[in-house]
């Protein structure tokens, strides 16, 4: 079953007018991009200070250590493109926001001061900023490159966004409360990360 | 395709050579529409040079093909508002396969075979046509969906048993 040769031509012509980076080039602009990400949420800690409040400055090490260990497994799954097991790329995806969540759990079983909904807003809208400015950093460096699973991918990316966001807003907020967290934390991030998704979805099918 | 991957745009048509012919007969045994399939052959092609950087270092490109130009293809059948079953020449694909039984069996026999194929789980066929008609390993038709290999195996073995043949040459 072979191809005639013209039809072949015009295949080649057409791949050499299409731009495409290569490996190392997509390598080196989501390198920037992360750093970009990076840099404006250790901007915003370095400017707020981190406050544990009543929290215990290991508990706060712990889950930023473990958000961020998450993001950066996210966003390396994220450069690969073909899996066997989508439902292990699922489990990751919601990885970071199974640790926000115990968050907000363990946050429960501590005194509760009074919730005020007032009081959630910049925390979810600061969560919301944050991972918005990394995710569109490495929508931008990955726009166009996936040619197989753009959802998924797009989650993976979202999530790693979502998390550095979270880790961030988390190391300098000093309440806690349960439903603060959930809703101005955890509800944040899991907004930025559909947000993000949505937009990688379609940003970054080839 | 790791030269073509890492920037040599001179590697595209050695591994044009090497993949066009056997996408091109899977995409028209599964739309048997020529055009549409040499429509969808050039763009998993375009879908493959625009993301050569994500295919991964030391990948395999066969089933990394097969599943962008299947994507395609669910993509392509969708829009057309065809389920997958009614588009399938189930005919041709039986007799494609290495399948001795489909090879003697009479007109009567190659329609039963047929419906029994057509009204198969969309996976199920899935498992047959990469693995019996295509050629490809367990392990690779189960990259090309992102299933296990056992995964793989099983519906493999499902559509064997449903079509009523053989596993393969030695165990027909």
């Amino acid at each position: 079953m072979s191809m005639p040769s013209e039809w072949k031509a015009k295949l080649v012509a057409e791949v050499k007018q299409t731009p495409s980076p290569t490996r190392s080039e997509l390598r080196r602009k989501t390198a920037i991009a992360a750093t970009i990400g990076l840099a404006v949420s250790a901007l915003f800690v370095g400017r707020h200070g981190i406050d544990p409040g009543p929290r215990e400055p290991f508990f706060l090490a712990a889950v930023a250590f473990i958000i961020l260990s998450f993001a950066a497994r996210t966003l390396f799954a994220a450069t690969g493109s073909l899996w066997t097991s989508p439902r292990g790329t699922q489990r990751l995806v919601a990885m970071p926001y199974v640790v926000l969540a115990a968050v907000a759990v363990a946050y429960a079983q501590g005194p509760t001061p009074p919730h005020s909904l007032r009081g959630d807003v910049p925390c979810l809208l600061t969560t919301l900023a944050l991972g918005g400015v990394f995710g569109v950093a490495i929508l931008f460096a990955r726009r166009g490159t996936e040619p197989l699973r753009p959802l998924l991918k797009g989650l993976l990316l979202a999530s790693s966004s979502a998390a550095v966001a979270g880790a961030a807003v988390f190391l300098a907020c000093p309440v806690v409360e349960h439903w603060h967290f959930a809703i101005g934390h955890l509800g944040g991030a899991l907004a930025v990360g559909g947000l993000v998704g949505v937009a990688a979805a379609r940003l970054i099918r080839a | 395709m790791e030269r073509y991957a890492q920037g040599d745009d001179a590697a595209f048509e050695p591994l044009y050579e090497g993949l066009a012919a056997r996408l091109r007969g899977f995409l028209r045994r599964s739309t048997n529409d020529a055009a549409l399939a040499d429509d969808l052959l050039q763009q998993t092609f375009l879908r493959m040079h625009r993301g050569r950087a994500s295919f991964e270092r030391n990948g395999a490109v066969i089933p990394w093909a097969y599943a962008i130009a299947r994507r395609l293809l669910l993509d392509a059948l969708r829009t057309r508002r065809r389920k997958p079953e009614a588009a399938l020449p189930n005919e041709e694909l039986l007799r494609s396969a290495d399948n001795p039984e489909a090879r003697v069996a009479g007109r009567e026999d190659l329609d039963q075979l047929s419906a029994k194929l057509a009204k198969l789980p969309e996976e199920h066929r899935t498992a047959f046509e990469l693995v019996r008609v295509e050629g490809l390993s367990l392990a690779e038709a189960a990259a090309v969906v992102g299933a296990t290999p056992t995964a793989m195996k099983m519906r493999a073995h499902r559509a064997y048993v449903a079509l009523g043949i053989g596993h393969g040459k030695g165990d027909a």
